[in-house]
């Protein structure tokens, strides 16, 4: 897979849209690369409030897989019926916590699944050999909307 | 060939507000820095603590649960705990979300002068 480039506060990076992300900061880039692909690609941009919706969700994601799920193998982002689509797959077979098994607001933990439920409007989990595939669909408020005849 | 967004923390004293500054996109991987000023924060000099998040550019569920804890560390040591804004969309959505938005008081923080 080819390189993207994402233009950021000015300055020109490269993002390696083939490898795993390995940071929770590498997943949000590849979606910014993919959102802005379809920008380029549609003429259709994301609003503001989704763009902050949909990197927040996925930072969760990712940091859950990386750092509870025994790893971050495989990931994939990609726009399709005003939706965008994140798989991620990580190497335990066990569902993410949420908020009801602790006490959230004591600042412990346990806040990262529900933001992911709040913001997803479908979310299923696929066990593979070692772990699981979590598919999140978020939908876009994108502009110009769709056209109607 | 990722490069992570630069990430400050920085603090001062402003009159007695002590001033928790921090700047960037900050995640599981970047916070360490600001969790450590959070903690020491309870004994800071200055009358209350005031967290800028005015230039934070980013923030997920491991800031805010450091922000909580802090919150939590303040109401035990009996010393006021604020956060500023204005905050960027990122930010404020972080907080709408988890039904956090009015969870932590507001301060209004004076025009910069050079912390």
């Amino acid at each position: 897979m080819s390189a993207a480039e994402e233009i950021h506060h000015g300055i020109l990076r490269t993002v390696d849209v083939g490898a795993v992300p390995r940071t929770a900061g590498e997943a949000r880039s590849r979606v910014k690369v993919v959102l802005a692909r379809y920008g380029t690609e549609t003429g259709r941009t994301v609003s503001l409030r989704t763009h902050a919706d949909v990197l927040l969700a996925v930072s969760e994601l990712a940091t859950n897989a990386i750092r509870h799920g025994e790893g971050l193998t495989a990931f994939d982002a990609a726009v399709a019926d005003d939706t965008l689509r994140v798989d991620i797959t990580d190497g335990t077979p066990l569902l993410p916590k949420t908020a009801t098994d602790q006490e959230p607001l004591a600042g412990k933990g346990g806040l990262g699944w529900p933001i992911i439920q709040q913001l997803a409007d479908r979310i299923t989990i696929t066990p593979t050999g070692t772990g699981k595939t979590i598919t999140v669909h978020f939908p876009l408020e994108l502009t110009p909307p769709p056209a109607t005849l | 060939m990722y490069e992570d967004e630069t990430v400050r923390t920085s603090s001062a004293i402003r009159g007695d507000d002590f001033v928790l500054r921090v700047q960037g996109e900050l995640d599981a991987d970047s916070c360490e820095q600001f969790e450590e000023a959070l903690l020491k924060a309870t004994t800071a000099s200055g009358a209350r603590t005031v967290v800028d998040l005015s230039q934070m550019t980013f923030a997920d569920s491991t800031v805010l649960h450091l922000l909580l804890a802090a919150r939590l560390a303040h109401q035990r040591a009996e010393r006021p705990f604020f956060l500023a804004g204005p905050f960027q969309l990122p930010v404020e959505r972080l907080l709408e979300v988890t039904g956090t938005l009015g969870f932590f008081p507001l301060y209004v923080l004076g025009t910069a002068d050079g912390v």
